[in-house]
Protein backbone atom coordinates (compact mmCIF):
# COMPACT_ATOMS: atom_id res chain seq x y z
CA UNK A 1 0.00 0.00 0.00
CA UNK A 2 2.90 2.31 0.94
CA UNK A 3 4.51 1.66 -2.05
CA UNK A 4 1.60 2.21 -4.36
CA UNK A 5 0.91 6.06 -2.02
CA UNK A 6 4.78 7.12 -3.10
CA UNK A 7 4.01 5.72 -7.05
CA UNK A 8 0.79 8.21 -6.79
CA UNK A 9 2.50 11.16 -4.87
CA UNK A 10 5.25 10.57 -7.68
CA UNK A 11 3.06 10.51 -10.47
CA UNK A 12 0.68 13.52 -9.32
CA UNK A 13 4.43 15.51 -8.91
CA UNK A 14 5.64 14.25 -12.27
CA UNK A 15 2.47 15.33 -13.88
CA UNK A 16 2.34 18.70 -12.30
CA UNK A 17 5.87 19.86 -12.68
CA UNK A 18 6.68 17.75 -15.72
CA UNK A 19 6.03 20.56 -18.05
CA UNK A 20 7.16 23.10 -16.16
CA UNK A 21 11.18 21.70 -15.88
CA UNK A 22 10.47 20.73 -19.54
CA UNK A 23 9.65 24.68 -20.47
CA UNK A 24 12.92 25.24 -18.42
CA UNK A 25 15.08 23.08 -20.44
CA UNK A 26 13.64 24.56 -23.46
CA UNK A 27 14.38 27.84 -22.51
CA UNK A 28 18.37 26.48 -22.34
CA UNK A 29 18.56 25.03 -25.73
CA UNK A 30 19.17 26.00 -29.03
CA UNK A 31 16.77 23.86 -31.09
CA UNK A 32 13.46 22.87 -29.41
CA UNK A 33 13.09 20.73 -32.24
CA UNK A 34 16.43 18.73 -32.71
CA UNK A 35 17.54 18.40 -28.59
CA UNK A 36 20.76 16.78 -30.00
CA UNK A 37 21.89 20.07 -31.90
CA UNK A 38 23.50 22.57 -30.31
CA UNK A 39 23.67 21.37 -26.63
CA UNK A 40 23.21 24.11 -24.07
CA UNK A 41 23.02 27.83 -24.66
CA UNK A 42 21.80 31.30 -22.75
CA UNK A 43 20.88 32.37 -26.33
CA UNK A 44 17.07 32.66 -25.60
CA UNK A 45 17.69 34.59 -22.64
CA UNK A 46 19.80 37.30 -24.62
CA UNK A 47 17.40 37.40 -27.27
CA UNK A 48 14.71 37.58 -24.37
CA UNK A 49 16.04 40.57 -23.35
CA UNK A 50 16.75 41.95 -27.20
CA UNK A 51 13.25 41.77 -27.95
CA UNK A 52 11.53 43.64 -25.53
CA UNK A 53 7.83 43.26 -26.62
CA UNK A 54 7.33 41.64 -23.60
CA UNK A 55 8.15 44.95 -21.56
CA UNK A 56 4.97 47.01 -21.95
CA UNK A 57 2.61 44.10 -20.57
CA UNK A 58 4.35 43.25 -18.11
CA UNK A 59 4.13 46.79 -16.56
CA UNK A 60 0.94 46.86 -17.77
CA UNK A 61 0.24 43.77 -15.42
CA UNK A 62 1.65 45.32 -12.75
CA UNK A 63 0.05 47.96 -12.47
CA UNK A 64 -3.05 46.63 -12.51
CA UNK A 65 -2.70 43.48 -10.24
CA UNK A 66 -1.07 45.51 -7.33
CA UNK A 67 -4.59 47.58 -6.85
CA UNK A 68 -6.40 44.01 -7.52
CA UNK A 69 -4.47 42.82 -4.74
CA UNK A 70 -4.76 45.82 -2.70
CA UNK A 71 -8.84 45.74 -3.20
CA UNK A 72 -8.82 41.97 -2.99
CA UNK A 73 -7.16 42.06 0.81
CA UNK A 74 -9.35 44.90 1.88
CA UNK A 75 -12.29 42.92 0.65
CA UNK A 76 -11.09 39.78 1.87
CA UNK A 77 -10.42 41.30 5.42
CA UNK A 78 -13.96 42.77 5.38
CA UNK A 79 -15.54 39.68 4.23
CA UNK A 80 -13.21 37.32 6.18
CA UNK A 81 -13.87 39.39 9.88
CA UNK A 82 -17.19 39.07 9.03
CA UNK A 83 -17.63 35.74 8.46
CA UNK A 84 -14.69 34.39 10.91
CA UNK A 85 -17.03 35.94 13.78
CA UNK A 86 -19.88 34.71 12.72
CA UNK A 87 -21.92 31.77 14.21
CA UNK A 88 -22.62 30.87 10.79
CA UNK A 89 -19.11 31.88 8.99
CA UNK A 90 -18.82 29.03 6.94
CA UNK A 91 -22.49 29.32 5.41
CA UNK A 92 -20.98 33.31 4.67
CA UNK A 93 -17.69 31.86 3.36
CA UNK A 94 -18.96 29.81 0.93
CA UNK A 95 -20.97 32.58 -0.37
CA UNK A 96 -17.92 34.62 -0.90
CA UNK A 97 -16.02 31.64 -2.50
CA UNK A 98 -18.41 31.15 -5.54
CA UNK A 99 -16.07 34.02 -7.88
CA UNK A 100 -13.59 30.82 -7.34
CA UNK A 101 -15.88 28.22 -8.36
CA UNK A 102 -17.85 29.82 -11.08
CA UNK A 103 -15.44 28.60 -14.06
CA UNK A 104 -13.37 31.60 -15.04
CA UNK A 105 -14.16 31.49 -18.78
CA UNK A 106 -18.08 31.58 -17.81
CA UNK A 107 -17.46 34.83 -15.27
CA UNK A 108 -14.81 36.59 -18.20
CA UNK A 109 -17.81 36.26 -20.76
CA UNK A 110 -20.67 37.12 -18.54
CA UNK A 111 -19.05 40.13 -17.31
CA UNK A 112 -18.29 40.95 -20.65
CA UNK A 113 -21.44 40.62 -22.10
CA UNK A 114 -23.23 43.03 -19.35
CA UNK A 115 -20.64 45.58 -19.19
CA UNK A 116 -19.93 45.92 -23.24
CA UNK A 117 -22.81 44.77 -24.48
CA UNK A 118 -25.57 45.57 -21.86
CA UNK A 119 -23.84 48.59 -20.52
CA UNK A 120 -22.11 49.85 -23.76
CA UNK A 121 -18.69 50.52 -21.29
CA UNK A 122 -15.29 50.59 -23.10
CA UNK A 123 -13.19 47.67 -21.53
CA UNK A 124 -9.50 48.07 -20.82
CA UNK A 125 -7.68 47.95 -17.41
CA UNK A 126 -10.20 48.79 -15.18
CA UNK A 127 -12.41 45.99 -16.11
CA UNK A 128 -9.36 43.60 -16.20
CA UNK A 129 -8.65 45.04 -13.16
CA UNK A 130 -12.67 43.69 -11.63
CA UNK A 131 -11.47 40.25 -13.23
CA UNK A 132 -8.45 40.02 -10.97
CA UNK A 133 -10.27 41.11 -7.54
CA UNK A 134 -13.05 38.76 -8.64
CA UNK A 135 -10.54 36.19 -8.93
CA UNK A 136 -8.17 36.97 -5.64
CA UNK A 137 -11.26 37.79 -3.38
CA UNK A 138 -12.17 34.24 -2.15
CA UNK A 139 -8.68 32.98 -1.94
CA UNK A 140 -7.71 36.45 0.59
CA UNK A 141 -11.29 36.14 2.41
CA UNK A 142 -10.20 32.57 2.72
CA UNK A 143 -6.86 33.52 4.75
CA UNK A 144 -8.98 36.20 6.60
CA UNK A 145 -11.98 33.80 7.55
CA UNK A 146 -9.33 31.40 8.93
CA UNK A 147 -7.18 33.59 10.99
CA UNK A 148 -10.08 35.74 12.84
CA UNK A 149 -11.70 31.83 13.66
CA UNK A 150 -8.82 31.64 15.62
CA UNK A 151 -9.15 35.42 16.90
CA UNK A 152 -9.27 35.65 20.75
CA UNK A 153 -12.52 38.45 21.01
CA UNK A 154 -11.00 38.90 24.54
CA UNK A 155 -8.48 41.19 23.28
CA UNK A 156 -10.97 43.32 22.00
CA UNK A 157 -13.33 43.22 25.26
CA UNK A 158 -10.05 44.48 26.90
CA UNK A 159 -9.53 47.16 25.12
CA UNK A 160 -13.24 47.69 25.05
CA UNK A 161 -12.66 47.84 29.07
CA UNK A 162 -10.13 50.27 29.15
CA UNK A 163 -12.18 52.92 26.97
CA UNK A 164 -10.96 52.55 23.75
CA UNK A 165 -13.63 52.94 20.67
CA UNK A 166 -14.28 50.31 17.98
CA UNK A 167 -12.31 52.26 15.32
CA UNK A 168 -9.23 52.71 17.86
CA UNK A 169 -9.35 49.32 18.85
CA UNK A 170 -9.44 47.60 15.20
CA UNK A 171 -6.24 49.73 13.99
CA UNK A 172 -4.44 49.28 17.07
CA UNK A 173 -5.15 45.86 18.33
CA UNK A 174 -6.76 43.79 15.88
CA UNK A 175 -4.55 44.74 12.94
CA UNK A 176 -1.30 44.14 14.30
CA UNK A 177 -2.70 40.79 15.27
CA UNK A 178 -3.59 40.03 11.48
CA UNK A 179 -0.58 41.48 10.33
CA UNK A 180 1.18 37.87 8.43
CA UNK A 181 -2.35 37.36 7.19
CA UNK A 182 -2.63 40.75 5.28
CA UNK A 183 0.89 40.22 3.76
CA UNK A 184 0.33 36.90 3.12
CA UNK A 185 -3.07 37.79 1.58
CA UNK A 186 -1.42 40.66 -0.49
CA UNK A 187 1.01 38.86 -1.79
CA UNK A 188 -1.43 35.66 -3.08
CA UNK A 189 -3.47 38.18 -3.80
CA UNK A 190 -0.83 39.79 -6.69
CA UNK A 191 0.26 36.01 -7.49
CA UNK A 192 -3.24 35.36 -8.47
CA UNK A 193 -3.74 38.39 -9.94
CA UNK A 194 -1.14 38.68 -12.24
CA UNK A 195 -1.22 35.37 -13.62
CA UNK A 196 -5.08 36.00 -13.83
CA UNK A 197 -6.42 34.80 -17.72
CA UNK A 198 -9.61 33.37 -18.29
CA UNK A 199 -11.38 36.26 -17.41
CA UNK A 200 -8.97 38.92 -18.44
CA UNK A 201 -9.41 37.37 -21.97
CA UNK A 202 -12.91 38.34 -22.18
CA UNK A 203 -12.55 41.83 -20.28
CA UNK A 204 -9.04 43.61 -21.87
CA UNK A 205 -10.46 45.78 -24.37
CA UNK A 206 -7.38 46.49 -26.12
CA UNK A 207 -5.16 45.83 -22.74
CA UNK A 208 -2.70 43.14 -22.97
CA UNK A 209 -1.26 42.26 -19.88
CA UNK A 210 1.57 39.20 -19.80
CA UNK A 211 -0.62 36.41 -19.36
CA UNK A 212 -2.92 37.51 -22.79
CA UNK A 213 0.40 38.23 -24.10
CA UNK A 214 2.02 35.12 -23.80
CA UNK A 215 -1.50 33.20 -24.20
CA UNK A 216 -1.36 35.30 -27.82
CA UNK A 217 1.84 34.14 -28.55
CA UNK A 218 0.53 30.23 -27.89
CA UNK A 219 -2.02 30.57 -29.95
CA UNK A 220 -0.87 32.42 -32.96
CA UNK A 221 1.68 29.32 -33.65
CA UNK A 222 4.14 31.95 -34.45
CA UNK A 223 5.29 32.33 -30.99
CA UNK A 224 8.88 33.02 -30.76
CA UNK A 225 10.76 30.70 -28.34
CA UNK A 226 13.11 33.13 -26.75
CA UNK A 227 10.30 34.95 -25.50
CA UNK A 228 7.95 32.18 -23.96
CA UNK A 229 10.50 30.43 -22.91
CA UNK A 230 12.76 32.14 -21.23
CA UNK A 231 10.48 34.78 -19.86
CA UNK A 232 8.17 31.62 -18.29
CA UNK A 233 11.26 30.16 -16.69
CA UNK A 234 12.05 33.68 -15.24
CA UNK A 235 8.80 33.78 -13.91
CA UNK A 236 8.49 30.33 -12.67
CA UNK A 237 11.69 30.64 -11.01
CA UNK A 238 10.79 33.76 -8.81
CA UNK A 239 6.80 33.01 -8.27
CA UNK A 240 8.61 29.37 -6.94
CA UNK A 241 11.12 31.02 -4.97
CA UNK A 242 9.00 33.45 -3.50
CA UNK A 243 5.48 31.13 -2.66
CA UNK A 244 7.54 27.72 -1.70
CA UNK A 245 9.40 28.63 1.24
CA UNK A 246 6.26 31.11 2.45
CA UNK A 247 4.02 27.70 2.20
CA UNK A 248 6.95 25.47 3.77
CA UNK A 249 7.22 28.11 6.97
CA UNK A 250 2.84 27.87 7.23
CA UNK A 251 3.17 23.77 7.10
CA UNK A 252 5.97 23.97 9.91
CA UNK A 253 4.07 26.36 11.62
CA UNK A 254 3.27 25.00 15.35
CA UNK B 1 1.57 40.91 28.48
CA UNK B 2 -0.93 38.80 30.72
CA UNK B 3 -2.64 36.08 28.49
CA UNK B 4 -6.54 37.14 27.76
CA UNK B 5 -8.71 34.24 28.40
CA UNK B 6 -10.43 32.78 25.76
CA UNK B 7 -14.08 31.98 24.86
CA UNK B 8 -14.54 29.34 22.55
CA UNK B 9 -17.86 28.49 20.84
CA UNK B 10 -18.75 25.04 20.16
CA UNK B 11 -16.42 23.95 17.22
CA UNK B 12 -13.53 25.77 18.50
CA UNK B 13 -13.62 28.56 17.16
CA UNK B 14 -14.16 32.06 18.37
CA UNK B 15 -17.09 32.60 20.27
CA UNK B 16 -19.90 34.46 18.05
CA UNK B 17 -21.01 38.34 19.03
CA UNK B 18 -24.42 39.05 20.39
CA UNK B 19 -25.72 40.20 17.55
CA UNK B 20 -24.79 37.97 14.41
CA UNK B 21 -26.80 40.33 11.95
CA UNK B 22 -24.24 43.32 11.60
CA UNK B 23 -23.79 45.48 8.75
CA UNK B 24 -20.50 44.13 7.54
CA UNK B 25 -22.63 40.53 7.80
CA UNK B 26 -25.31 41.88 6.18
CA UNK B 27 -23.48 43.76 3.82
CA UNK B 28 -21.17 40.55 2.73
CA UNK B 29 -23.81 38.48 2.14
CA UNK B 30 -25.34 40.65 0.20
CA UNK B 31 -22.64 41.23 -2.34
CA UNK B 32 -21.31 37.89 -2.16
CA UNK B 33 -24.49 36.68 -2.75
CA UNK B 34 -24.79 39.05 -5.74
CA UNK B 35 -21.86 38.20 -7.36
CA UNK B 36 -22.49 34.47 -6.59
CA UNK B 37 -26.09 34.91 -8.90
CA UNK B 38 -24.64 37.38 -11.33
CA UNK B 39 -23.74 35.21 -13.66
CA UNK B 40 -26.28 32.27 -13.06
CA UNK B 41 -28.89 34.92 -13.24
CA UNK B 42 -27.76 36.72 -16.50
CA UNK B 43 -26.88 33.41 -18.67
CA UNK B 44 -30.31 32.75 -17.85
CA UNK B 45 -32.35 35.86 -18.94
CA UNK B 46 -29.70 36.53 -21.99
CA UNK B 47 -30.02 32.88 -23.39
CA UNK B 48 -34.11 33.68 -24.04
CA UNK B 49 -32.98 36.74 -25.45
CA UNK B 50 -31.76 37.12 -29.72
CA UNK B 51 -28.44 38.58 -30.81
CA UNK B 52 -28.03 41.99 -33.14
CA UNK B 53 -25.46 43.37 -34.22
CA UNK B 54 -24.03 45.21 -31.14
CA UNK B 55 -25.21 42.67 -28.34
CA UNK B 56 -29.42 41.83 -27.12
CA UNK B 57 -32.79 42.31 -28.81
CA UNK B 58 -34.28 42.50 -25.88
CA UNK B 59 -37.72 39.66 -25.88
CA UNK B 60 -38.20 36.03 -26.05
CA UNK B 61 -36.69 33.56 -28.26
CA UNK B 62 -35.79 30.55 -28.35
CA UNK B 63 -33.00 31.25 -31.20
CA UNK B 64 -29.94 30.27 -29.14
CA UNK B 65 -31.13 27.40 -27.61
CA UNK B 66 -32.10 25.94 -31.10
CA UNK B 67 -28.57 27.15 -32.50
CA UNK B 68 -27.03 25.05 -29.67
CA UNK B 69 -28.62 22.19 -30.41
CA UNK B 70 -28.49 22.72 -34.41
CA UNK B 71 -24.79 23.72 -34.80
CA UNK B 72 -23.43 21.11 -32.87
CA UNK B 73 -22.46 23.12 -30.08
CA UNK B 74 -23.82 20.45 -27.67
CA UNK B 75 -22.18 17.72 -28.98
CA UNK B 76 -18.89 19.73 -27.37
CA UNK B 77 -20.83 20.04 -24.25
CA UNK B 78 -21.49 16.47 -23.90
CA UNK B 79 -17.49 15.77 -25.07
CA UNK B 80 -15.84 18.26 -22.57
CA UNK B 81 -18.50 17.16 -19.73
CA UNK B 82 -17.04 13.33 -20.65
CA UNK B 83 -13.09 14.87 -20.32
CA UNK B 84 -13.99 16.77 -17.43
CA UNK B 85 -15.02 13.53 -15.01
CA UNK B 86 -12.64 11.19 -16.75
CA UNK B 87 -9.71 13.57 -15.44
CA UNK B 88 -11.56 14.63 -12.28
CA UNK B 89 -12.13 10.40 -11.52
CA UNK B 90 -8.29 9.88 -12.29
CA UNK B 91 -7.06 12.92 -10.21
CA UNK B 92 -9.17 12.12 -7.34
CA UNK B 93 -8.02 8.41 -7.86
CA UNK B 94 -4.46 9.59 -7.67
CA UNK B 95 -4.87 11.43 -5.08
CA UNK B 96 -6.51 9.12 -2.22
CA UNK B 97 -3.11 6.95 -2.03
CA UNK B 98 -0.65 9.61 -2.31
CA UNK B 99 -2.16 12.31 0.54
CA UNK B 100 -3.01 9.09 2.67
CA UNK B 101 0.88 8.26 2.72
CA UNK B 102 1.85 12.03 2.16
CA UNK B 103 -0.20 12.39 5.98
CA UNK B 104 1.57 9.61 7.69
CA UNK B 105 5.47 11.34 6.59
CA UNK B 106 7.51 12.78 8.84
CA UNK B 107 6.85 16.89 8.77
CA UNK B 108 9.67 17.93 6.73
CA UNK B 109 9.26 16.07 3.97
CA UNK B 110 5.03 16.62 4.04
CA UNK B 111 5.40 20.39 4.11
CA UNK B 112 8.00 20.19 1.40
CA UNK B 113 5.59 17.84 -0.86
CA UNK B 114 2.92 20.06 -0.14
CA UNK B 115 4.69 23.42 -0.85
CA UNK B 116 5.70 22.21 -4.20
CA UNK B 117 1.99 20.56 -4.63
CA UNK B 118 1.54 24.43 -4.48
CA UNK B 119 3.66 26.31 -6.52
CA UNK B 120 1.87 25.39 -9.65
CA UNK B 121 -1.68 27.31 -8.77
CA UNK B 122 0.74 30.28 -8.91
CA UNK B 123 2.56 29.80 -12.48
CA UNK B 124 1.05 30.49 -16.02
CA UNK B 125 -0.54 28.26 -17.21
CA UNK B 126 -0.48 29.01 -20.83
CA UNK B 127 3.53 28.74 -20.74
CA UNK B 128 3.37 24.92 -19.26
CA UNK B 129 1.07 24.42 -21.81
CA UNK B 130 3.10 25.78 -24.27
CA UNK B 131 5.80 23.66 -23.28
CA UNK B 132 4.10 20.25 -23.70
CA UNK B 133 3.38 21.34 -26.95
CA UNK B 134 6.52 21.20 -27.87
CA UNK B 135 7.37 18.08 -25.93
CA UNK B 136 4.33 16.42 -27.97
CA UNK B 137 5.17 17.89 -31.66
CA UNK B 138 6.52 15.63 -34.58
CA UNK B 139 10.55 14.48 -33.72
CA UNK B 140 9.45 15.95 -30.59
CA UNK B 141 10.88 14.83 -26.47
CA UNK B 142 8.15 12.16 -26.70
CA UNK B 143 9.26 10.91 -29.79
CA UNK B 144 12.20 11.09 -28.77
CA UNK B 145 11.81 9.06 -25.90
CA UNK B 146 9.73 6.31 -27.32
CA UNK B 147 11.77 6.08 -31.05
CA UNK B 148 14.36 3.34 -29.68
CA UNK B 149 11.28 1.12 -28.45
CA UNK B 150 10.47 1.57 -32.68
CA UNK B 151 7.89 3.57 -32.54
CA UNK B 152 7.80 5.34 -35.81
CA UNK B 153 7.66 9.38 -35.90
CA UNK B 154 4.41 11.06 -36.39
CA UNK B 155 2.12 8.35 -34.80
CA UNK B 156 2.32 9.63 -31.35
CA UNK B 157 2.13 12.92 -31.80
CA UNK B 158 -1.01 12.43 -34.32
CA UNK B 159 -2.73 11.06 -31.25
CA UNK B 160 -1.27 14.19 -28.70
CA UNK B 161 -1.94 16.84 -30.85
CA UNK B 162 -6.04 15.13 -30.26
CA UNK B 163 -8.04 14.48 -27.04
CA UNK B 164 -5.34 12.60 -25.65
CA UNK B 165 -3.21 15.27 -25.47
CA UNK B 166 -6.55 17.37 -24.18
CA UNK B 167 -6.24 14.39 -21.46
CA UNK B 168 -2.73 14.73 -21.08
CA UNK B 169 -2.48 18.35 -20.15
CA UNK B 170 -5.85 18.86 -18.08
CA UNK B 171 -4.46 15.89 -16.13
CA UNK B 172 -1.71 18.05 -15.51
CA UNK B 173 -3.16 21.02 -14.65
CA UNK B 174 -5.36 20.30 -12.35
CA UNK B 175 -4.49 17.47 -10.76
CA UNK B 176 -3.21 19.51 -7.96
CA UNK B 177 -7.24 20.76 -7.61
CA UNK B 178 -8.25 17.37 -6.79
CA UNK B 179 -5.50 16.40 -4.73
CA UNK B 180 -5.66 19.53 -1.92
CA UNK B 181 -9.45 18.69 -0.59
CA UNK B 182 -8.22 15.37 -0.49
CA UNK B 183 -5.21 15.84 1.46
CA UNK B 184 -7.20 18.49 3.86
CA UNK B 185 -9.95 15.92 4.02
CA UNK B 186 -7.58 12.87 5.12
CA UNK B 187 -5.27 14.64 7.42
CA UNK B 188 -8.49 15.69 9.70
CA UNK B 189 -8.69 12.33 9.84
CA UNK B 190 -7.51 11.78 14.05
CA UNK B 191 -4.33 9.77 14.44
CA UNK B 192 -6.41 7.93 17.36
CA UNK B 193 -8.74 6.28 14.65
CA UNK B 194 -6.34 5.52 12.82
CA UNK B 195 -4.27 4.04 15.40
CA UNK B 196 -7.31 2.11 16.73
CA UNK B 197 -7.65 0.09 12.99
CA UNK B 198 -4.19 -0.73 13.23
CA UNK B 199 -4.58 -2.07 16.75
CA UNK B 200 -7.81 -4.36 15.60
CA UNK B 201 -5.38 -5.50 12.73
CA UNK B 202 -6.73 -4.30 9.78
CA UNK B 203 -3.82 -3.45 7.18
CA UNK B 204 -2.61 -0.10 5.52
CA UNK B 205 -5.08 -1.78 2.16
CA UNK B 206 -8.25 -2.02 4.86
CA UNK B 207 -7.86 1.37 6.79
CA UNK B 208 -7.75 3.26 3.42
CA UNK B 209 -10.90 1.26 2.04
CA UNK B 210 -12.31 0.93 4.97
CA UNK B 211 -11.68 3.91 7.44
CA UNK B 212 -10.03 6.97 5.58
CA UNK B 213 -12.18 6.75 2.20
CA UNK B 214 -15.82 6.77 3.94
CA UNK B 215 -14.72 9.18 6.61
CA UNK B 216 -12.89 11.80 4.11
CA UNK B 217 -15.95 11.19 1.71
CA UNK B 218 -17.17 14.64 1.46
CA UNK B 219 -13.17 16.11 1.26
CA UNK B 220 -13.02 13.56 -1.60
CA UNK B 221 -16.33 14.61 -3.22
CA UNK B 222 -14.86 18.39 -2.67
CA UNK B 223 -12.09 17.28 -4.84
CA UNK B 224 -13.70 15.35 -7.78
CA UNK B 225 -15.60 18.57 -8.12
CA UNK B 226 -13.43 20.97 -8.15
CA UNK B 227 -10.89 19.36 -10.35
CA UNK B 228 -15.06 18.60 -12.85
CA UNK B 229 -15.19 22.53 -12.66
CA UNK B 230 -11.65 23.44 -13.04
CA UNK B 231 -11.90 21.17 -16.35
CA UNK B 232 -15.36 22.04 -17.53
CA UNK B 233 -14.67 25.72 -17.86
CA UNK B 234 -10.66 25.73 -18.88
CA UNK B 235 -9.96 27.17 -22.34
CA UNK B 236 -6.21 27.18 -22.30
CA UNK B 237 -5.50 23.39 -22.32
CA UNK B 238 -7.27 22.36 -25.48
CA UNK B 239 -6.30 25.28 -27.52
CA UNK B 240 -2.80 26.08 -26.52
CA UNK B 241 -2.09 22.13 -27.08
CA UNK B 242 -4.08 21.29 -30.42
CA UNK B 243 -4.98 24.98 -31.69
CA UNK B 244 -8.59 24.63 -32.64
CA UNK B 245 -8.54 21.08 -33.40
CA UNK B 246 -10.48 19.77 -30.07
CA UNK B 247 -13.50 22.09 -29.42
CA UNK B 248 -14.26 22.15 -26.14
CA UNK B 249 -17.06 24.40 -23.58
CA UNK B 250 -14.79 26.69 -23.14
CA UNK B 251 -13.44 27.50 -26.41
CA UNK B 252 -17.12 27.54 -28.00
CA UNK B 253 -17.87 30.22 -25.40
CA UNK B 254 -15.07 31.78 -26.75
CA UNK B 255 -16.03 31.85 -30.27
CA UNK B 256 -19.66 32.51 -29.84
CA UNK B 257 -18.27 35.68 -27.68
CA UNK B 258 -16.16 36.89 -30.45
CA UNK B 259 -19.15 36.55 -32.84
CA UNK B 260 -20.80 38.75 -31.00
CA UNK B 261 -23.71 36.07 -30.28
CA UNK B 262 -24.20 36.39 -26.54
CA UNK B 263 -27.59 34.65 -26.34
CA UNK B 264 -25.51 31.78 -27.41
CA UNK B 265 -23.26 32.24 -24.69
CA UNK B 266 -25.97 32.50 -22.33
CA UNK B 267 -27.32 29.28 -23.42
CA UNK B 268 -23.78 27.22 -23.56
CA UNK B 269 -23.47 28.79 -19.61
CA UNK B 270 -26.55 27.72 -18.52
CA UNK B 271 -25.69 24.15 -19.20
CA UNK B 272 -22.86 24.76 -17.65
CA UNK B 273 -24.50 25.95 -14.94
CA UNK B 274 -27.18 22.79 -14.72
CA UNK B 275 -24.29 20.61 -15.09
CA UNK B 276 -22.07 21.87 -12.28
CA UNK B 277 -25.53 21.72 -10.23
CA UNK B 278 -26.26 18.46 -11.16
CA UNK B 279 -22.56 16.93 -10.17
CA UNK B 280 -22.95 18.57 -6.45
CA UNK B 281 -26.77 17.18 -6.39
CA UNK B 282 -24.80 13.62 -7.58
CA UNK B 283 -22.19 13.90 -5.06
CA UNK B 284 -24.14 15.12 -2.17
CA UNK B 285 -26.21 11.95 -2.80
CA UNK B 286 -23.81 9.40 -2.61
CA UNK B 287 -22.48 10.92 0.15
CA UNK B 288 -25.93 11.11 1.99
CA UNK B 289 -26.77 7.11 0.94
CA UNK B 290 -23.61 6.32 2.34
CA UNK B 291 -23.76 7.92 5.29
CA UNK B 292 -27.50 6.36 5.77
CA UNK B 293 -26.45 3.29 5.27
CA UNK B 294 -23.71 3.44 7.71
CA UNK B 295 -26.31 4.42 10.05
CA UNK B 296 -28.67 1.67 9.43
CA UNK B 297 -25.65 -0.84 9.75
CA UNK B 298 -24.70 0.72 12.89
CA UNK B 299 -28.77 0.64 14.48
Amino acid sequence: MRAIGIGALSLALVLTYAPSLWLMFLSLVSSRVDLSAGGFTLANYSALFEDLRWLPPLGQSILIAVPAAVAATLAGLFAGRAAGRHPNGALILTICLVPAIVPGVVMGASLFAFLRAVLGLRLGAWSIGIAQVLWAFPFCATLFFLRYRRFDPAWIDAAATLGVGPARAFVRVELPIVRATIFSALLFGFILAFTELPRSVFLRGTTTTLPIFQWAQASSHTSQAAITFGLSSLILLMTTAVIVPLIFKQQRAP
Amino acid sequence: MAAVPQRLDETGGAAAPAAPWRPDVVLTVAIGGLVALFPVVFALVTSFQSSSMTGFRWGFSLDAWRSVFESGRFTVVLETLGFAALIASVATLVSIPAAYVLRRTRPAVRAIALALMTAPFFVDLTARMFALRVGFSRDGAVESLLAPLGVAPGVVSEHLFGPAGVLLGLLSAYLCTAFFPVFIGISLIPGDVLDAARTLGSGDRRTLTRVVVPMAAPAIGAGFSLCFLCCLGDIVVARTITGEMVPVLGTSIESAVTAFRFPVVGALTTILFAAMIIIALVVRLILYTRRARQGTALA
